[in-house]
């Protein structure tokens, strides 16, 4: 196939359109269509294109794209590289999981055939988000991400209130985007080019005086900190994250949230990195206080999706962690950090979306009149204290090698009590998953929970598959450290030079 | 012969009396009569610029006289609408004609 | 030793534990039998690794190949390739010792286990755990870098949460008034102890964190064990930032909390909540042992690096909080466990204060380390006691796992007058109580001596080396030593007469009369309890052979010739001291309990300032209430107050705030869209005007 990549956005594009005209007649339909779409945008990416890049070949695509008069000043590339496969892959797989949970999740629910449209044009835009190698093809990607995620939001939400917590949710994303759109263009006035790997990019960021950096430094890191929710710009997460219907709240801690963070290391570790170093211990006080502070505040929520959602808050201060130290060993365990995060948080908010869907839409969230549940629902439970030691960072899971790696790039940066402070703030984070689950599923059952079980297969099947997907990584994180390491290894070889 | 300034005096004049008509004056025929005057000053503008003390530039006079022929038109559908307005409001007045306040 | 010994003694177990569920399905017997079956042929692999100790070189048993001819010997792995990050294992004596420890203990109890959890609703969970902690204790002690057995470290760690709340979904009400049923108490039990471990763990990652970083600024990174001592370099820059001592401080942070040493120790007591075999293996006899274990690896590393970038002091520090901290932790455990009412409780309090006893041990042979430069004499106290106590207290907890099967009640004050109806089980758990109090010729009085007599030379050693702070500590730790030992054989006493010998409690009528009657455990338990037995009495007279095992590949150590460690131990000067222990504790005790002619209930009302000091013993010296009050407490209210007065007063607010603000100035600047003509024609007039004045200015 000589154009995989392209292939592959094009075909969630396009699905989109088709399964909204397939829903009108049948909604079933239209969910299994939608899954199929991204199944096959998967396998495409992962039989045509993932053999290459692990055999250490680049694979990008570039198409020219618009200029006047016969001359191109915009090129639409996209890169698969060995930062980006892993985390690629990572999406993709995640999305057609939370589609398929979907299926039965959004089965009551009204305009089905819309939520699927949309679902699909979401999963383009976080794939074209992270595969773009042009700065203004990364902006329309980006804006493509937050349109669908705002309709899905405030359609499908399940408050009174869910316009307006879709509105706020819009509102603060667009603003970082407008920060990041003029960071684009003053990088543009730098270097008369928006490619990204191209040579006037680095000749002209070489030769940029220090103050121009420093702005754009900071204006892309502003975007970049409200997608990744980093404190004091998180606001519009806990609301968004935990009033989301569970399939896009899978989708929006699982990958979306994680753009920034790729986006940083892309962005601005790669190209703009002796800037961004000079404020490392700066970012790296930012990073703890966003992950004591999530923790913190997970600890005081008795409703289980916020507290999933502040919980990825502090999740998202670990990732940044790695990236501000800047270190090898700090970039991968981020980059892994994010496929990691994945696994567990979207496994963790299926489980919520399980409560929610057998116990009803209040009293399932309601940690208080939870308990009891691992005898009723025995396969969830297990899953969910997988995923929940996933996030703790115990061995055998994924959660603990990212997280080393992230401690030990912080480590290295020489800032001892920082670093010692992110590792104390991991007692925190056990704190309030073991309570959580505890809460939740241990103890002895109740009788208002005797009709309630483990929910159906295209529920439980995409939640077992992540469980397994911990463990694997976890006992054999190489799978993907392979491409991250020299990756990372890559990036800070640029720093430093 | 009279200097080039004397005329874009003249014009001004006209262009500010059209202005102030606009801004002060509440019945329509009077505001599209203010119009009017703007229209003329333009022309008179165009004129004046665009005759040297040897000839003056066909293309200029040109224009004018197109405008003012457009000009006409624009009065009539003015007028017209005027027309229209008067037998929905039942006033000329223009302050009573609000519909497009926030 | 069998092939890939080294591997297999860890990895099947951790294949059985995955594999139990798929057995599951085909039986609950296969289920059972396999799961057992898998611990023994986990013994099996690590006893084959013993005599290649004795013998120096390591042979396959399969090949015939010498695969080593020097312990210790290192089989490694790539992990993360990219980073040199390695999985391995080392074969010497410390791992070897530990590993047949944690197996040969486990299968004996998985064994038990058998006839203990018979009948028992979730057994796979049960077997899933159990299999996976023996093989995450193996890993942990065979491990040949600090990542690795950091991995077997969490394990454990998790294992254990798993099966302190095995029983979560006991509807019994709860012993304490905060939860409402027994399963949520048991629940809130495991996750206190993971809580609790996990805080000493982030000690000891920030410290395997900071070693790593400054052998990889040292140009060698690794966290290899042997390469650690080999290339010292990662020392001279740690001693250069002003971090060593921090960094062996914070090491040591971890065995504190998974050994239960003050200032963790809170989390053992609550920890009886889970089964007995659970108990007994996990929390006494292994888990709790590996922070010994660390210490007793880290230890000779320490000495070596230190030594030769000449910076023993932090060797000192090391070693005197880590026996400080032994003593003091012996002593204050033993307090409580004199008044436990529980006999599972009396016997987590005697953990950990043999633990401590193990520390203060390992610490004094730090201390020698750093007086004559030999820290063999502490070491071998240290590691003698941790297998005899190993021995003792997993037969104590399983006869009391018997006792507690019959007579369906936790607290001892409901037992009594066993004796008759329970012989074997009051025979071997006597054996075990004498061997902890240290009576000879028992293993735990060879053990106890070795640990004094180590003590003394210290102190001895220390004066004649012109130390006399380091001297004088010797001899205050030996007497906190001593009195702990008095109050060693105070508890064992009271608890072996209250259970077997005072006269049958009300309870236990009652449930006779209901036609429930007491009997001794089945022969699948009791056959443990009696080969535990065994091993105790006569385990004392290997002392000369473990020598020679432990000290295999040890350079300039003198390992004394059989008889002499017996003579050298009965003639010591501290034998006094322990007849003076014995006489302090005993005498009371056997007034008290054993025949009884003073009733301790009477004793307490009519003396004041005993009743104090029982009180105050049996409230866990308050520390527990602190912790739970003031610190857990104090945190949750924390996270509500900044939840509701900065999240949602101020940055939420923060958020109305800029909202408001334009939609105010929206509101306003709609008021000049009158819809008048002519106030927008003034407008334009307006604009006119401006822009000529910036044409002529601007």
């Amino acid at each position: 196939m000589s154009s995989p990549l392209l292939i592959m956005i094009m075909l969630l594009i396009i699905g989109a359109p088709i399964t909204y005209v397939v829903g009108k007649w049948s909604t079933k339909a239209a969910g299994w269509l939608s899954f199929i779409f991204s199944l096959v945008s998967l396998a495409i990416f992962s039989i045509f294109v993932v053999p290459d890049v692990l055999e250490g070949k680049l694979y990008v695509e570039e198409y020219a794209w618009a200029g006047p008069f016969g001359a191109t000043f915009l090129t639409f590339g996209l890169r698969a590289d060995n930062l980006s496969t892993p985390i690629v892959g990572m999406v993709l797989l995640l999305c057609t999981l939370a589609a398929l949970y979907s299926i039965e999740y959004m089965s009551h629910k009204h305009n089905q055939e819309l939520y699927f449209a949309l679902l699909l044009i979401y999963i383009a835009g976080i794939a074209g988000v992270i595969l773009a190698t042009n700065l203004v093809q990364f902006y329309i990607f980006w804006e493509l991400m937050l349109i669908p995620s705002w309709l899905l939001i405030a359609r499908w939400g399940t408050s009174e209130k869910a316009q307006l917590i879709a509105f706020k949710y819009f509102m603060y994303t667009h603003l970082g985007a407008i920060c990041i759109l003029l960071a684009i263009v003053a990088t543009w006035s730098l270097t008369t080019t928006f490619d990204l790997y191209s040579e006037e990019m680095i000749k002209g960021i070489a030769a940029a005086s220090t103050s121009t950096l420093n702005l754009i430094v900071a204006l892309f890191m502003l975007g970049f900190a409200v997608k990744m929710a980093l404190f004091p710009l998180h606001n519009w997460l806990p609301d968004t994250y935990a009033e989301a219907p569970a399939p896009i709240s899978v989708i929006l801690s699982g990958v979306m949230s994680e753009c920034g963070v790729y986006a940083v290391a892309r962005i601005l570790l790669t190209f703009f990195g002796t800037t961004f170093t000079v404020y490392s211990m700066t970012f790296m006080v930012i990073a703890v206080v966003t992950m004591i502070y999530g923790g913190i505040l997970a600890l005081a929520q008795t409703d289980l999706k916020r507290l999933f959602a502040y919980s990825s808050i502090s999740q998202m201060g670990y990732m940044f962690l790695g990236l501000a130290s800047a270190t090898t060993y700090g970039i991968a365990g981020s980059m892994f950090h994010i496929v990691n995060h994945a696994i567990f948080k979207g496994l963790l908010f299926m489980v919520a979306g399980v409560l929610v869907y057998q116990i009803g839409p209040v009293k399932g969230r309601d940690m208080n009149q939870l308990g009891g549940l691992a005898g009723k629902m025995p396969a969830t439970a297990t899953i969910t204290l997988i995923a929940g030691l996933a996030m703790m960072g115990t061995p055998p899971l994924n959660g603990f090698v990212s997280e080393f790696l992230i401690f030990t790039g912080a480590f290295s940066t020489g800032h001892f009590f920082i670093a010692a402070l992110a590792v104390i703030s991991t007692v925190i984070t056990a704190g309030y998953i073991l309570w959580m689950v505890r809460k939740v599923f241990f103890g002895p059952p109740k009788e208002a929970f005797e009709n309630v079980k483990d929910p159906p297969l295209t529920m439980l099947a995409p939640m077992a598959f992540l469980a397994f997907l911990a463990v694997l990584l976890g006992f054999y994180p190489d799978l993907v450290l392979r491409m991250l390491v020299p990756a990372a290894k890559e990036i800070e070889s640029l720093i430093g030079g | 012969m009279i200097e080039l300034y004397w005329y874009l005096g003249a014009s001004a004049i006209l262009y500010l009396i059209g202005l102030y008509c606009l801004a002060t004056k509440r019945n329509l025929i009077k505001l599209i009569i203010g119009i009017e005057i703007l229209i003329n000053a333009a022309h008179l503008n165009f004129i004046a610029l665009g005759t040297t003390a040897t000839g003056f530039d066909p293309l200029t006079h040109t224009y004018v006289i197109i405008s003012i022929g457009v000009g006409a038109g624009v009065i009539a559908l003015a007028l017209s609408l005027t027309l229209l307005v008067y037998r929905h409001y039942g006033t000329l007045d223009v302050r009573k004609m609000r519909r497009l306040k926030w | 030793m069998l092939p890939l010994a080294p591997w297999l003694c860890w990895a099947i177990p951790i294949i059985g534990a995955i594999l139990t569920p798929l057995l599951a399905k085909i039986g609950s017997k296969v289920r059972d039998y396999s799961a057992v079956l898998f611990s023994i042929i986990s013994f099996v692999f690590a006893f084959s690794m013993v005599p290649d100790i004795f013998a120096g070189k390591v042979i396959d048993w399969l090949t015939g190949n010498i695969i080593s001819n020097v312990i210790p010997y290192q089989s490694r792995v790539t992990w993360i390739a990219d980073l040199g990050i390695e999985m391995g294992v080392l074969m010497d004596p410390l791992s070897v010792f530990m590993a047949n420890i944690a197996s040969g203990l486990g299968a004996l109890i998985m064994v038990y286990s058998l006839g203990y959890m018979h009948g028992e609703p979730d057994l796979t969970r049960y077997w899933f755990f159990m299999n996976f902690f023996v093989g995450g204790m193996v890993l942990l002690v065979m491990a040949n870098n600090l990542l690795q057995m950091f991995i077997g470290w969490e394990i454990v760690g998790l294992c254990s949460y798993a099966l302190i709340g095995f029983w979560h979904k006991k509807k019994e009400p709860s012993p304490v008034p905060d939860y409402e049923t027994e399963g949520e108490y048991n629940a809130m039990c495991g996750m206190k102890a993971f809580i609790t471990t996990r805080i000493g763990d982030v000690a000891l990652l920030i410290a395997i964190l900071t070693i790593y970083v400054y052998t990889w600024k040292a140009g060698n990174p690794t966290f290899n064990f042997l390469e650690l001592e080999e290339h010292v370099e990662w020392a001279r820059l740690l001693v250069a930032s002003g971090l060593l001592v921090p960094t062996v401080i914070l090491l040591f942070g971890g065995p504190i909390g998974k050994s239960a040493q003050f200032p963790l120790h809170v989390w053992l007591p609550e920890a009886m909540a889970g089964p007995t075999t659970v108990s007994a293996l996990i929390h006494a006899a292994t888990m709790v042992k590996a922070g010994v274990y660390l210490v007793a690896r880290v230890l000779p590393i320490f000495v070596e690096v230190f030594t030769m970038i000449n910076f023993t002091s932090a060797l000192y520090t090391f070693s005197m909080v880590v026996a400080c901290i032994g003593a003091f932790t012996a002593f204050l455990a033993a307090t409580m466990g004199m008044v436990a009412r529980e006999v599972k409780k009396v016997l987590a309090y005697s953990t950990i204060s043999q633990i401590g006893y193990m520390m203060l041990a390992l610490g004094i042979g730090g201390l020698l380390g750093y007086v004559v430069g030999e820290i063999a004499e502490g070491y071998y106290a240290g590691t003698f006691h941790l297998m005899s106590h190993a021995v003792f207290k997993a037969l104590l907890f399983l006869s009391a796992g018997a006792v507690l099967h019959s007579t369906r009640t936790k607290d001892m004050f409901e037992m009594g007058g066993l004796k008759q109806y329970m012989p074997i089980t009051y025979k071997c758990m006597l054996f075990g109580a004498l061997s902890l109090a240290g009576i000879p010729p028992l293993s735990g009085f060879w053990s106890k001596e070795t640990i004094f007599d180590a003590a003394w030379v210290l102190a001895q050693e220390a004066y004649s080396h012109g130390y006399t702070f380091i001297g004088m500590t010797g001899y205050i730790l030996l007497f906190i030593a001593v009195i702990t030992a008095a109050m060693t054989l105070f508890y064992s006493i009271r608890m072996i007469a209250i259970i077997f010998i005072w006269p049958k409690s009300e309870y236990l009528k009652e449930m006779e009369r209901k036609g429930e009657h007491i009997h001794e455990a089945p022969q699948i338990m009791w056959v443990p309890l009696v080969i535990l037995t065994i091993v105790s009495i006569v385990g004392g007279f290997f002392a000369p052979l473990f020598q020679v095992f432990m000290f295999q590949g040890w350079e300039g150590v003198e390992i004394h010739a059989s008889v002499e460690i017996f003579i050298r131990t009965l003639f010591s000067p501290t034998i006094l001291m322990t007849l003076g222990a014995f006489a302090l504790g005993g005498i009371p005790a056997y007034y008290f309990y054993w025949s009884r002619k003073i009733d301790p209930g009477e004793f307490l009302e009519k003396h004041n300032f005993f009743r104090m000091v029982h009180s105050f013993f049996y409230n866990r010296w308050y520390i527990n209430d602190f912790y739970m009050k003031v610190l857990v407490g104090g945190f949750i209210k924390l996270s509500v107050v900044i939840y509701k007065f900065f999240e949602q007063a101020v940055v939420d607010r923060f958020n109305y705030a800029v909202a408001w603000i334009v939609r105010r100035f929206t509101e306003l600047f709609r008021k000049t869209h009158t819809g008048d003509l002519n106030y927008n024609m003034i407008a334009v007039m307006l604009g006119i005007i401006v822009m000529l004045l910036l044409l002529l200015f601007g």
